[in-house]
């Protein structure tokens, strides 16, 4: 501010040029007889009269003057009601595609919003948030209304559970404790958890008037064995009509229907199918209801048939009866059998390569089974033997000990192992890990760090789970039947065979993309549409099955909405207002004075004197340049070096996947910076903490943080 | 002949009547801008039954001063003669007030004239001396 002031000393330099200027211009005429009347009267006039006489160096000064202040940026703190901020939450689920009102309750509630963000009053901040997968902030808070009625426009329904839950968390959190903030709700209700009424600042407004729906609410198929290429798919089926409803039920696999019947349902009746059919190779199952009602995506689900698979396992041993024996009985292994002198590292043609007691210099890349044996180029230290290692705890939630019962386990002589890279100890003793689940990005391996020989697991059922567990862990494409069929809205997690380095995801309405993976495995959350997702890879071609299959969703019975509460008194909070414009555009009024009284001592025409004339021109040019400060212009800055810091949102609403594709999002950015820039990280939940300062490190080395995760506390985090 | 020195018409008519003899011919030429006037000295010379003839000579800058271009904006103005400085700004107004003036002022010194029988002739100082004898004032002041 004693800066912006100091300009206001400006005005000495602009007096003593009014007195230069004084000096110049000397006019000689006959006489001043004629002139005197005009003449000013005293032939010396004071200094203070001289600023008296003057009207264009007064006006300048005010101006001047003015000008100071408003670079000084003044503000004045008034109590008011301040600035209204309005956020729109659209609910984007499935059942907002519901047809009983026309077009549908989707276009009613964006017509709605619409017309709200219309009809806010000038300098109301409003923001938009979809409530997806997750909640998406499509127009920021911002008191241009563009922006806002663009995203609403922009905004689709998708074929997703109702998360309304998550976005008003968002909001909330935007808002913080902001008491005039308004959070309007365009929703049908149809959400599980009931509507939040606690909060004055929601006001709920609902579309929807009836439900006439008959929705495929559950399909699964499982094998029948009984008999090779058996099957049975159980339907669902479910009528949220308040009348009888009867259509055509279908289900087929590929374009061969299995089973084609009419169905009545009673109003508000569920009814199960069981349907047998028989098939050999590959295929989709799909189930659908043929009737013309309120909600199209739920009158059809899918289910995907696997293709029959072998694993191709080679298993390297100078003899193992227990190994060969329990990888033969395996029906989908193809095994070979190397003797360790004819194997010299690497995955040939194999999925899954066993190592037993063999130590080759290397193994490199692949998916293993190492028994006994730590190679060289394992990062892990082999510290020597321990006798009889009893052992204390095991993992039950890893997929490799799936119903493995390790107990009762005896160990003769186990390794003394120390794993130096990321993985999981699957069960351990007072030594260190017994059984550990090695992930590199390039390698995958499970460690068993003791003889067979000298152990007594090979006797025990939790062999076998053990090795098929594996094999499936490490093999890839072992989905089971359950993997393939996924609710919308879910992540899709769908393993590749190891050297596989690009996926492409074609979703059902056939758009295409590169799909991302992750040690090993793909990752996509974006299953927002119902159908048949399909991943193509050099080794061919997975399908998935995405349903709704969402009683919820399809319940389209308009719920009861919480009313809007009482207009209360307005409650007034400070207000700061900067009065820079108004200084400014006194000053400008000033300086437009001055200027035409310049201009009609000039006698209103273009002056003579090209000094005049540049006189004039200048008053001009400052004018505009005053009157353009109103239009707020900013210079976009160059800068070399930036910081930046990543805010990772881990709280429980965003799901692994997604707190993945972050950090990969941030690990990215920071190997793509300048040398010269910084970056730091900070993860936050319902608090914040710094996992990494500020550095130039050119790698992400983010630190173990601990913070609630329910909650976003993303104010905390900025 | 040149111009020189502070004007004090009436001094200098005064003091040549008391110094002629005989009645004669009195020709003045002069822009008859002096503060002290010029009523005093042409009255002397009429007094002293001198036939008096006047030729109010003014410059083109003095009859309009918007042909000289330096004669906008602010200016100083300088009296030639005396020296004398005064500020003033040229913007319409003056330049009005100052044609006001400056009619008054020939029509001043035309009427003084006329009501003593004075010949009066009006010439600006751009207009070359054969037109003048010559031309607009043979038979007129001159017989």
């Amino acid at each position: 501010m004693p800066i912006a002031l100091s300009l206001f000393g400006l005005a000495l330099p602009l007096v003593l040029l009014y007195f230069i200027r004084l000096r110049r211009r000397e006019q000689r005429v006959s006489s001043l007889l004629l002139w005197r009347p005009l003449l000013q009267e005293s032939r010396a006039p004071a200094l203070f009269q001289r600023f008296q006489r003057d009207p264009l160096l007064i006006l300048q000064l005010l101006a001047l003057l003015m000008l100071a202040i408003a670079l000084a940026r003044p503000v004045i703190t008034l109590m008011g009601e301040g600035e209204r901020k309005v956020v729109v939450v659209l609910d984007t689920s499935a059942s907002m595609k519901a047809t009983d009102v026309s077009p549908s309750r989707f276009a009613r509630a964006r017509a709605q919003a619409s017309a709200l963000v219309e009809d806010l009053r000038e300098g109301t901040a409003v923001m938009v948030i979809e409530s997806g997968t997750q909640p998406r902030v499509s127009a920021a808070m911002s008191r241009d209304r563009g922006p806002a009625l663009d995203a609403i426009a922009a905004a689709a329904p998708r074929d997703l559970p109702d998360r309304l839950g998550d976005a008003l968390r968002t909001a909330k959190a935007l808002l913080g404790d902001d008491k005039r903030a308004e959070i309007h709700v365009f929703t049908d209700g149809a959400f599980t958890e009931a509507p939040e009424a606690s909060d004055k600042r929601i006001r709920w407004v609902g579309v929807g008037v009836r439900s006439r729906n008959v929705a495929i609410t559950n399909l699964a198929v499982r094998k029948n064995y009984q008999g090779a290429g058996n099957f049975e798919a159980f339907v669902s089926l479910a009528n949220f009509s308040t009348e009888t409803e009867t259509f055509n039920f279908k289900l087929k696999v590929d374009d061969r229907t299995i089973v084609e019947r009419a169905v009545t349902l009673e109003p508000q009746v569920r009814r199960a199918l069981i349907l047998p059919f028989r098939h050999f190779q590959a295929g989709t199952v799909s189930a659908e209801a043929d009737l013309d009602d309120d909600l199209a995506a739920d009158n059809v689900a899918y289910a995907v048939l696997p293709p029959p698979r072998s694993i191709n396992v080679t298993l390297v041993s100078p003899g193992n009866l227990f190994l060969e024996n329990v990888l033969r009985t395996d029906p989908e292994v193809a095994l070979q059998v190397l003797s360790p002198e004819r194997y010299a590292g690497g995955m040939g043609k194999a999925d899954v390569v066993v190592l037993d007691s063999v130590t080759p210099a290397s193994i490199g890349a692949g998916r293993f089974i190492l028994v006994n044996t730590i190679p060289p180029d394992i990062p892990v230290d082999l510290l020597g033997v321990v006798e009889r290692p009893a052992v204390l705890d095991w993992d039950r939630t890893h997929p490799v000990m799936r119903n493995v019962e390790f107990s009762k386990i005896t160990i003769e002589e186990g390794m003394r192992l120390r794993p130096t890279a990321p993985g999981r100890t699957l069960a351990e003793s007072i030594a260190g890990p017994l059984v550990y689940a090695l992930e590199e990005p390039e390698r995958r391996a499970l460690l068993l760090g003791f003889d067979l020989f000298k152990a007594d697991l090979p006797l025990r059922v939790a062999f076998p789970l053990i090795m098929s567990n594996a094999l499936r862990w490490l093999s890839p494409g072992g989905l089971e039947q359950a993997s393939l069929q996924v609710a919308a809205g879910r992540p899709l997690l769908l393993p590749v065979a190891h050297g596989v380095e690009s996926a492409t995801l074609t979703r059902p309405g056939g758009r295409t993309l590169s799909a991302r993976m992750t040690r090993g495995e793909v990752s996509f959350d974006d299953t927002d549409e119902v159908g048949i997702y399909s991943l193509s890879t050099e080794r061919g071609v997975s399908r998935v099955a995405v349903n709704l299959m969402n009683a919820e969703e399809s319940n389209l019975a308009p719920r009861r909405l919480p009313a809007p509460p009482a207009e209360g008194q307005a409650i007034l909070v400070p207000i700061e207002r900067e009065l820079w414009p108004a200084f400014v555009a006194i000053a400008a009024f000033l300086l437009l004075l001055e200027a035409l009284l310049y201009w009609r001592r000039q006698g209103w025409g273009v002056p003579g004197q090209s000094a005049d004339r540049l006189a004039l021109g200048l008053r001009g040019v400052l004018l505009v340049t005053l009157c353009a400060a109103f239009l707020r212009p900013a210079i976009p800055q160059l800068l070399d070096r930036m910081n930046i810091v990543f805010l990772l949102d881990v709280s429980d609403s965003v799901n692994q996947v997604a707190r993945e594709r972050s950090l990969r999002f941030a690990q990215e950015a920071v190997k793509a910076k300048h040398p010269d820039d910084r970056h730091a990280v900070v993860v936050f939940g319902a608090d914040a903490a710094v996992s990494e300062a500020l550095t130039g490190q050119p790698a992400l080395e983010s630190g173990d943080v601990k913070v609630s995760h329910d909650g976003s506390n993303i104010f905390q985090a900025m | 002949m040149q111009g020189s020195g502070d004007t004090s018409l009436n001094q200098a008519l005064s003091g040549y009547a008391a110094r002629a003899k005989g009645s004669g011919l009195a020709v003045v030429i002069s822009d008859f801008l002096d503060p002290e006037g010029y009523e005093r000295g042409l009255t002397a010379l009429l007094e002293r039954q001198l036939e008096v003839q006047v030729i109010h000579v003014l410059s083109p800058d003095e009859m309009d001063p918007t042909t000289s271009a330096s004669m906008t904006g602010d200016v100083r103005l300088v009296d030639h003669e005396t020296g004398d400085s005064r500020l003033l700004s040229l913007d319409a107004a003056a330049l009005l007030a100052y044609s006001t003036r400056l009619e008054e002022f020939l029509q001043g010194v035309e009427e003084f004239c006329r009501k003593r029988s004075i010949l009066y002739q009006r010439v600006t100082s751009d207009t070359p001396v054969q037109e003048i004898v010559l031309g607009r004032l043979r038979g007129k002041l001159l017989t």
